[in-house]
């Protein structure tokens, strides 16, 4: 049952958000490289326009000409060769990047029937207490130190009873590895129990509206009523926003089990002082969660016909 | 009248706990009354009197502890009468100091009970509409396609253009402007009325045999109200529906039933028909005087009509009425009165008409 009439104003949330989205990747990338510009010791910039092999040939020192001349090169991918190892900024941070987002991906996916369970037995009178109690250890979990809960919890099931391996790499790499990471990454963070309860609450709201009650009377299903405003939104939304905060947990959980992921290259570039490798980290990762924050705003759009009206 | 009414409540006591949970209090007490088939039925009263609770009690949507404590509701279809709060444990009215967790386990049992109960009734043989169309609607989805599912969980029709077509017939019906636009429009892009009569094309699409209409014209301007009135009247003519209707406003209730309740702090203290009870002037409850008086002058003459006598078992409407004579001042401070019948259908909740 799609109108052709409907897209009109689908199309144009769409472009509005394309067009909030592209204006705030300038704006960061600008600040960034006014950053770089005007760093503390005089060489620092020089010696990143020499490392650039699109920069070096102009001597001009207008900021504004440089920064269009560096965006283009962005644009066009080329982010420079790395200033330690003398490779392409580029690679580097795809295959790192690809690393992060397989963990960060994973961690908001197994929210979903966690977060999905969790309230469908909060609902039986048999099983709220697994809920609940559920929900206090993760409360608990959350607020210790993720470092801290790692190394415990690699002890326990590494170390004392030898059943997951200490460290992983992407090469060869099973479920069974990406578990505690995975895990830890989205229990530790506090990540799940916040999605947990805000979901919960937000569908206790929407249980009391007054369509609920009319599904009811018209002897519809609850569920599927209550489904996009209480569950799908709010998941939605909370989801997309945690995506920049799980970036930053990242780099704890990187560097503890040793995953080349876009957290611990931008620790190492920071350590190394390698300045084209440091934007451009900083720049994917920005990109990255906005073009995530976009995406979720797109089913949000098309899921919601009131929301291409606001 | 030795037809089977469609459908006969009797006794139904509903109650709440009031707000610290410690103690209930009645919303409903007492109620009993019968709705032949094809007949239509206006309830009256002033906010919290209890109809809206009635409407809500009658589909089984008391959602709050403990909801509906005792009495019957049966409805008859196809020759068979079912009651619909059969199975139902008792409610544990004596030991409630505070909502207990097996208190609240027990009003969960009795929920669901009431759900297996009522899941054959709701939308496929009594239909509702609500006050305010615009919050009843599911913002997420077209109108369109919530009638389609009306359609589609309540009648035999299955295939899709079968069930759009028969939507799109009712949308024409209750008479959009437009019905194939407005068959993809959301419940936020129609005007008051539109998304009213929308509403009433949803509530007949699963062809009910009572539709209940909870103050169907509040909120929407005189012309409107009038437009929609007939078009109930027209369909109620048309499909043969019973009816039940909820207004505070009795031309609504005049137009439209032939008999009528009116409440007053959970109890009916005044049925008969619209004429008995409306129109002629004498042998009426005060409070009925009252609220007629307040509809013509809108103004009204006697004190704070929301003082309540609930406490001391007296006349609820005690301190309001300006009928008490010195007969019966004392029995009205006392205790409550019983519906007394004063005619074959005329019944009235007042010490005036009974013998001391």
């Amino acid at each position: 049952m799609i109108n052709i009439a409907v897209l009109k104003p689908i199309a144009s949330a769409i472009s509005r958000e394309l067009f909030h989205s592209i204006t705030l990747l300038l704006l960061l990338s600008f600040f960034v490289f006014f950053l770089l510009y005007n760093a503390p010791g005089d060489e620092v910039f020089q010696r990143y326009l020499e490392s650039h092999s699109e920069l070096n040939s102009y001597d001009s020192h207008n900021l504004f000409y440089i920064y269009f001349i560096w965006l283009s090169a962005c644009v066009t991918g080329n982010f420079g060769t790395s200033m330690v190892n003398g490779l392409p900024v580029l690679g580097q941070i795809i295959e790192n990047l690809g690393n992060s987002i397989l963990l960060i991906f994973h961690a908001l996916l197994i929210s979903v029937p966690f977060v999905i369970i969790n309230i469908a037995m909060g609902f039986k009178n048999n099983f709220k207490l697994i809920s609940t109690t559920v929900s206090v250890i993760l409360s608990i979990l959350a607020v210790v130190p993720i470092f801290w809960l790692s190394y415990v919890a690699i002890y326990i099931t590494s170390t004392r009873f030898d059943y997951l391996p200490v460290g992983i790499s992407p090469e060869s790499l099973s479920y069974l590895e990406m578990l505690l990471p995975v895990a830890l990454l989205s229990i530790g963070s506090g990540v799940l129990i916040h999605i947990t309860q805000h979901t919960k609450s937000e569908l206790f709201r929407v249980l009391k509206e007054d369509y609920v009650l009319y599904a009811r009377a018209k002897g519809a299903k609850v569920y599927k009523h209550v489904l996009k405003e209480g569950i799908i939104f709010p998941m939605l939304h909370l989801m997309s926003h945690q995506v920049a905060y799980l970036f930053s947990t990242c780099i704890i959980i990187e560097q503890i089990f040793n995953w080349p992921g876009i957290g611990r290259l931008l620790w190492q570039a920071t350590q190394d002082r390698d300045i084209p490798l440091l934007l451009g980290a900083v720049l994917a990762t920005a990109f990255t969660i906005r073009l995530t924050q976009f995406l979720s705003k797109l089913t949000y759009i098309i899921l919601n016909p009131r929301a291409s009206h606001e | 009248m030795n037809e089977v009414p469609l459908l006969k409540v009797s006794n139904l006591s509903v109650n709440f706990y009031n707000s610290e949970n410690i103690d209930v209090v009645s919303a409903l007490s007492d109620i009993s009354f019968s709705l032949a088939q094809k007949q239509c039925l206006g309830i009256i009263g002033e906010s919290g009197s209890g109809k809206s609770v009635t409407l809500l009690s009658l589909l089984g949507l008391m959602n709050t502890a403990p909801g509906i404590t005792s009495g019957t509701i049966e409805f008859s279809r196809d020759d068979t009468t079912i009651n619909l709060l059969e199975n139902l444990d008792n409610y544990p009215l004596h030991d409630i100091g505070s909502i207990s967790s097996i208190v609240q386990r027990q009003f969960n049992r009795r929920k669901e009970q009431l759900n297996k109960n009522f899941q054959a009734i709701r939308g496929k043989q009594i239909s509702i509409i609500f006050q305010n169309p615009k919050l009843a609607f599911n913002p997420y989805y077209s109108i369109g396609h919530q009638i389609c599912e009306m359609i589609q969980l309540h009648t035999d029709i299955n295939s899709e253009e079968k069930v759009k077509a028969k939507a799109l017939s009712w949308l024409e019906r209750v008479g959009m402007d437009d019905p194939e636009a407005r068959f993809y429009n959301n419940p936020y892009g129609l005007s008051g009325g539109l998304c009213q009569r929308a509403m009433i094309a949803m509530a007949l699409a699963s062809e009910p045999s009572l539709l209940i209409a909870d103050e169907p014209t509040t909120g929407l301007d005189t012309i409107l109200q009038r437009n929609i009135l007939n078009l109930l009247h027209d369909l109620q003519q048309e499909l043969s529906l019973s009816m039940i209707i909820v207004s505070h406003d009795l031309k609504v209730i005049q137009t439209l039933c032939k008999d009528v309740l009116v409440y007053h702090s959970g109890m009916i203290i005044e049925k008969g028909t619209t004429k008995q009870v409306l129109a002629s002037s004498e042998n009426k409850h005060p409070y009925t005087r009252q609220l007629i008086q307040c509809e013509l002058n809108s103004v009204c003459l006697a004190g704070d009509i929301l003082i309540q006598n609930v406490d001391n078992g007296g006349c609820p409407y005690y301190y309001s009425c300006d009928e008490i004579t010195s007969r019966i001042s004392k029995t009205c401070a006392q205790s409550n009165p019983s519906l007394h019948n004063i005619d074959d259908d005329h019944a009235i909740r007042c010490w005036k008409y009974h013998d001391i």
